[in-house]
C-alpha cells in the first residue's frame, strides 16, 4: 500500500500508487553537516552496532516505559556533536494554548521527521499543532549551539488523520531556513525482517523527566519484535520522547541510518504480541517515499 | 487508534494552589498513549486524551518535586495531580 501526504493549511490530494509494501533493501544516506565539531566520545562509547540475540539487558518491569526498575538512560552533554546535533527538542503549542513537548530529527536541511501526533491530535493538540519551535542539539539551559526555528506547517498521511493508527503516527516539520545542512541529517533505511531482528538500534530525544524536557537521553538496545508496520524494543523512553529517530549502523559504516521513529510506550504494544517492549513505525518503502516527498516539497527550487 | 477522550487536569502542590510549568506524562497504562509531554500553564491546568483502561500519570515540576495518580480512561472527570 502506498500513503497521501496531508498538510496542515491546505489539504491537498496525493498522488501515490498503490501497491503491496515490499521490504527490499533501500538506505538513503544522510549528511555529516557543516558545523565544525571533534568525535563525539558519547557516540564512540554509547551508540550500538550489529545485532544481537538476547537484550543488553532483561527487562524487569512489565508496565512502565522504562522497562526495568532502573532507568538505563543516560545523558548525552555534546549535544552540539553528530549525531547528537540532528536530534531537536520540539516545544508545541495546541491549538487550546497549552504547550507540549516532543522530539524531531533532521531527514533533510529543511525537513525534520517527528511523530504524527506532535503535529496532529484530535484529542489533545484540538487538531493541528498551532505552532512548533525546533531547538537543535539543546543542552539544558546551555547557550544553544544552533540556532532555533519555528514552524506553522505541518504534514502528515491521511491514515494518521483520519484514523490516528499507531502504526501511520510519524509527521514532517518543514523549515523556511536549511538548518539541517548546518548540524547534519540522518540516513534513512527500508531494511527487510531479516535485517532487522535482533539488530542493536539507538533511541535519543527529550523526555520529561530527567532534564525537564531541555536534555538529551540516549538508550539502545536490541529490536525485541516486529510486526508489518511497527518495531519493538527494549530500550527505555518517556513522556516527550515522541519523534525521536530509532536508529541502526548498517554495513560497518559510521553513518547513523534512521529504521523506525518512536511514539509509544508500552501500552501501545498490541496484547496479541505478548512482550514489553516500546515501539515506533516502522520505515517501510512507502515511508520512504512519503519522507521524499515531504523532502522534495521542502527544498527550495 | 482506540478512541480517546480529552481529559482536563491540574497540577497543585501540597496546599492545592496550582503549579506552573510543571511536565506531565503517562507513565503506565494498559491501552497506547501517546509518548508526548505535557507543561502546565499558568493555572497548572493541562490535558490529556486517555482511551478506556487504567493509566498513571507523573507530574514533575521544574524544582524536581513529583506526583502522580492513577485514573481510569474513558470518563471526562478532572484529573489533580498532587506533587509531594
Amino acid at each position: 500500500m502506498a500513503l497521501k501526504s496531508v498538510d496542515n493549511p491546505r489539504p491537498r490530494r496525493g498522488a501515490f500508487e498503490r501497491s503491496t509494501p515490499g521490504v527490499e533493501r533501500s538506505v538513503v544516506a544522510g549528511l555529516p553537516g557543516d558545523a565544525a565539531g571533534a568525535l563525539s566520545r558519547a557516540a564512540s562509547q554509547f551508540l550500538v552496532r550489529g545485532t544481537r540475540a538476547q537484550p543488553l539487558r532483561r527487562p524487569g518491569n512489565p508496565f512502565e516505559s522504562l522497562l526495568s526498575d532502573v532507568d538505563c538512560r543516560k545523558q548525552i552533554l555534546e549535544t552540539e556533536l553528530t549525531p547528537w546535533r540532528m536530534i531537536a527538542s520540539l516545544e508545541i503549542t495546541s491549538q487550546h494554548g497549552l504547550a507540549y513537548i516532543g522530539t524531531g530529527w533532521f531527514a533533510a536541511p529543511r525537513t525534520l521527521i517527528t511523530a504524527g501526533h506532535c503535529v496532529f491530535d484530535p484529542v489533545e493538540l484540538g487538531g493541528w499543532a498551532r505552532e512548533i519551535s525546533v531547538l537543535p542539539g539543546r543542552n539544558g539551559d546551555e547557550p544553544p549551539a544552533f540556532p532555533a526555528a519555528a514552524s506553522m506547517r505541518f504534514s502528515t498521511t491521511d491514515r494518521w488523520l483520519e484514523a490516528q493508527e499507531p502504526d501511520f503516527d510519524y509527521a514532517a516539520i518543514p523549515l523556511d531556513t536549511d538548518l539541517g545542512s548546518k548540524v547534519g541529517t540522518f540516513g534513512i533505511g527500508v531494511l527487510p525482517d531479516n535485517e532487522l531482528s535482533d539488530r542493536l538500534v539507538n533511541v535519543s530525544g527529550y523526555p520529561v523527566t530527567p532534564g525537564d524536557g531541555k536534555s538529551q537521553y540516549f538508550h539502545a538496545n536490541r529490536i525485541k519484535a516486529l510486526t508489518t508496520r511497527r518495531l519493538f524494543y527494549d530500550i527505555d523512553t518517556m513522556g516527550g520522547q515522541s519523534g525521536s529517530p530509532v536508529w541502526a549502523y548498517v554495513d560497518d559504516t559510521t553513518t547513523p541510518i534512521v529504521v523506525g521513529i518512536h511514539a509509544y510506550g508500552v501500552g501501545g504494544t498490541p496484547a496479541d504480541l505478548h512482550l514489553t517492549a516500546n515501539s515506533g513505525p516502522r520505515i517501510l518503502p512507502e515511508v520512504l517515499d512519503v519522507i521524499r516527498g515531504w523532502i522534495a516539497t521542502g527544498t527550495p527550487p | 487508534m482506540v478512541h480517546r477522550v480529552l481529559r482536563r487536569g491540574r497540577v497543585v502542590d501540597s496546599q492545592g494552589r496550582p503549579v506552573a510549568g510543571a511536565l506531565v506524562s503517562v507513565t503506565w497504562g494498559t491501552a497506547p498513549t501517546p509518548e508526548i509531554g505535557r507543561r502546565t500553564d499558568d493555572a497548572g491546568s493541562f490535558h490529556v486524551g486517555l482511551p478506556p483502561g487504567r493509566f498513571r500519570l507523573q507530574a514533575i515540576a521544574v524544582d524536581g518535586r513529583t506526583g502522580e495518580t492513577e485514573v481510569e480512561g474513558g470518563s471526562e472527570i478532572e484529573i489533580v495531580i498532587r506533587l509531594d
